[in-house]
């Protein structure tokens, strides 16, 4: 049936039966003061009734003749659909479809989903970056991006994601100072996304990703607009899905992981050095401190300064197992804690804290299951692992001391050393869209690197250093 | 700052670092101990040994500049004999087979001795050619290569902690000017085994390929080689200013003895030998990844197959069953290695490059 052309009745006849089976699908017919017939359709549920009646039914009664839907209805963004596939789609997300009889139906985007205003930020803890933070509606996404870059040349692309959610996904980028290489890239894995739904922006994330299996994650997820904001202004890009209150920022190198945005913020330059030299330590303490201790106590103690020994020795007198076992015992108790922690409300969350810290703690100690020692090794690692401003990065870490411990209990220090080889070959081998993964590290770029660590004042007054 | 898409082939810093990186380790660990005939002139002999090498990299620069392809194998390929071209390759991979296995013996016997003592030598060995022959499969040159460079200043560090040495109050300059007790020809025959220090660096013949078209050759090669020379000649000052003539031919690896007298009597390590090992441990994964892809590139040139895995277990597996089959180290014939390193990584090569000059001017 040809859509322009069929009347009134058919209309209404195809439509209800399309939408037949979903109870808030909302039909209304009537005829205006000139006498021409109307047909509307919506969800009742995701559009909002003051724009129906102010937009759509108070216009279309008050006038006297009604010859062009477009010369009465005002609304932005109004829409005349090609086919049905089109018009069935439109309906669906939330549009008004209004027909008038003998004129083309018209749809107008007159969609109200209920959500959150803008909130501060809950993952990404920050002291003096900006509070807000994203939200689940990709517009408003859109819309704190651009409130802090105002410059005509933001780009942006817009898609449709998911056949049955049919998400908004937006690519955003600065023209001038992302590469077109990269923006072409990532459009085109953009559009390679061929699943039927799309609920969150790491779904889009796991298609764009250069190498699946990896360890490491290649995109950056962030709630903050200023973090998202600064990686643009670094040449990346960035991308915004519906639903989700968090951007994906691509190409992401283990050097961007460890920093924040906020930093670049402090007035005194030697605040950016040293948590990002802090965290960087952090990072390999709190990936190989308890493989190293098991590798020094059960394999090389005449490491150890003589004192420490015996400290370590004393403390380990009443432990019935090996260094390794007890500090696996530990490890998986520490992960346990922070699953439990993470999933539970925060009010018993801070019980799981203090239980787990008291039993896991003092009475393991008391008990004579685990020594003192390594509870500080595993304290320590904990914290250290932490100081990651990226959860899923931090994750990763989680994993790999696993399989360093595992090689350091079997081969002492030589294991150690070729786990910590083959991790450095597989952080080699990692590319985010073709960017090298430890770059500026390797391949090496000195400016880059040292952009990174130390802020000069050529940088600060936007001259090239 | 802008982010761009990385632009392919290998730069003039990743010549200088894999040239420097693929020859290094296991010169330094062993140091002045292999050269077993005369070693009162060790650094004066190490100097020497690096000349033949400046020569083979200048012909390099000059063939990177006459043959765009920058395949040294290719081209050979098209100019000789198919049976002789074969047997070059063979002779290629045997003797960097026999170079890990060398290697790997000298590996697991510091392991044995000063880390791992109770853990069988075939377990040292069996782990860690699994280990470099996964990485060197996952990852291919250029994760090698940016591994490497990673790597190449936790070697800095090495060596400014040599330098440091220096300044011990057990370094005594008596021991230091060369001592011409021999005549030349003992000089430069105690000489093949510090020139066989810098064997690894045929490696290069398979990494010139993936260098970009626009970086030279010469220059880079030419600074790491200079580089390496001075990094040996250090190693041996040290050494035989610490240990004097006599001590230092009783020592098995000297520069680890050295290190075992640096005791910290505070800090967290008391002892820093170990530690020392652990990094020489990875240093060598290091040079082990770069042999056994050279390995898989004359492989590859001999059989034509780009399949990784297969060449790459195969070299692991014979190198395994070498390492089974022959004498640990100290028993091994290490003159005879020496010469075949020589031949191999110099000789051999020179001898294309010139044959490549020759064939290339009457054409």
């Amino acid at each position: 049936m040809e859509l322009y052309a069929c009347t009134i009745e058919e209309m209404k006849e195809k439509i209800t039966a399309a939408f037949e089976k979903s109870d808030d699908f909302d039909t209304r017919s009537f005829t205006t003061r000139s006498g021409k017939k109307v047909f509307l359709a919506f969800f009742s549920d995701i559009t909002n009734d003051d724009q129906i009646r102010d937009n759509v039914l108070t216009p279309l009664m008050e006038a006297a003749e009604i010859t062009d839907l477009r010369d009465i209805l005002s609304t932005p963004g109004l829409a005349r659909p090609a086919t049905w596939k089109e018009l069935i789609a439109a309906l669906s997300k939330g549009d008004v479809l209004v027909h008038a009889d003998g004129q083309p139906p018209c749809l107008l985007p007159l969609t109200d989903y209920k959500k959150r205003p803008v909130a501060t930020t809950e993952v990404e803890n920050h002291i003096y970056g900006s509070h807000n933070g994203f939200v689940e509606d990709s517009l408003t996404n859109i819309s704190l991006v651009r409130k802090l870059i105002r410059h005509e040349n933001l780009r942006l692309k817009e898609f449709e994601l998911g056949k049955g959610s049919r998400t908004h996904t937006a690519l955003l980028y600065l023209e001038g100072y992302a590469d077109p290489g990269l923006v072409e890239e990532a459009e085109r894995r953009i559009k390679q996304y061929r699943k039927d739904h799309l609920f969150s922006v790491g779904e889009l994330g796991m298609v764009l990703k250069d190498h699946y299996y990896a360890l490491f994650p290649q995109t950056l997820m962030t709630e903050r607009p200023d973090n998202a904001a600064h990686a643009l202004s670094q040449g990346k890009v960035i991308i915004i899905a519906d639903n989700t209150p968090y951007c994906l920022v691509i190409p992401v190198t283990m050097m961007d992981l460890l920093q924040t945005s906020e930093e670049n913020g402090y007035t005194v330059p030697w605040n950016l050095t040293f948590p990002r030299v802090i965290r960087f330590l952090s990072m390999i303490v709190g990936a190989v401190l308890p493989a190293l201790y098991v590798a020094l106590v059960a394999f090389h103690p005449e490491l150890i300064p003589t004192t420490l020994t015996l400290t370590i020795a004393q403390s380990r007198a009443q432990i019935p197992f090996p260094a390794p076992l007890e500090a696996l015992l530990m490890m998986v108790a520490l992960d346990v804690l922070v699953e439990a922690s993470i999933r539970l409300p925060s009010f018993v969350g801070q019980t799981i804290g203090i239980v787990g810290g008291l039993v896991i703690g003092t009475a393991a100690v008391e008990a004579g299951i685990v020594s003192s020692t390594m509870i500080i090794v595993i304290a320590f690692t904990a914290v250290a692992n932490f100081t990651m401003p990226n959860w899923e990065f931090s994750s990763s870490w989680r994993l790999i001391r696993y399989g360093l411990l595992l090689a350091a209990s079997f081969l002492g220090l030589f294991g150690l050393m070729l786990a910590l080889c083959l991790l450095m070959i597989h952080l080699c081998h990692i590319k985010s869209f073709h960017k090298p993964f430890l770059s500026p590290l390797t391949p090496l770029n000195g400016k880059e690197l040292t952009d990174i660590f130390f802020r000069t004042k050529n940088r600060d007054k936007g001259e090239p250093s | 700052m802008t982010t761009g898409i990385n632009t392919k082939g290998f730069r003039s810093f990743d010549i200088f670092v894999f040239v420097y990186c693929s020859t290094v380790t296991l010169g330094v660990i062993f140091l002045p101990y292999v050269a077993e005939e005369e070693i009162r002139s060790a650094w004066l002999k190490l100097a020497v040994s690096a000349l033949p090498y400046f020569l083979l990299l200048y012909l390099l620069h000059r063939f990177s500049r006459h043959y765009e392809s920058r395949d040294l194998f290719k081209e050979v390929k098209v100019r000789m004999w198919t049976w002789l071209y074969g047997a070059i390759l063979l002779y290629f991979f045997g003797s960097v087979i026999y170079s890990i296995l060398n290697g790997l013996k000298g590996l697991t016997m510091i392991t044995a001795v000063y880390l791992l003592p109770n853990t069988s030598e075939w377990i040292l060995a069996l782990t860690f050619l699994a280990a470099g022959g996964f990485a060197v499969w996952y990852g291919g040159i250029e994760t090698i290569t940016r591994f490497v460079v990673l790597l190449f200043f936790l070697e800095l560090i090495v060596l400014f902690l040599l330098i440091a040495l220096l300044f011990a109050g057990y370094f005594r300059w008596i021991y230091i000017p060369p001592v011409f007790g021999v005549g030349a020809t003992d000089f430069f025959k105690s000489s093949i085994s510090d020139a066989a220090r810098y064997g690894g660096i045929i490696a290069v013949l398979g990494f010139l390929p993936f260098v970009r078209k626009d970086v030279s050759v010469g220059p880079p090669a030419i600074a790491a080689i200079t580089f390496l020379m001075i990094t040996y000649v250090l190693v041996a000052v040290i050494t035989l200013g610490t240990f004097g003539f006599e001590q230092s031919l009783v020592q098995l690896s000297p520069i680890t003895s050295l290190v075992q007298a640096l005791t910290t009597r505070m800090g967290v390590f008391e002892r820093l030998d170990l530690v020392f090992l652990g990094i020489w441990v990875v240093s060598f994964f290091k040079i082990y990844m770069i042999q056994l892809w050279f390995v898989f590139f004359i492989s590859h040139k001999c059989t034509g197959s780009r399949k990784r895995w297969p060449l790459i277990a195969s070299a692991a597996v014979i190198v395994f069953v070498l390492f089974l089959l022959t004498p640990p180290y100290i028993g091994q014939n290490l003159q005879a290695y020496n010469i075949n390193v020589l031949i191999y990584s110099f000789v051999l090569p020179l001898f294309l490059l010139v044959f490549l000059f020759i064939r290339g001017k009457r054409a």
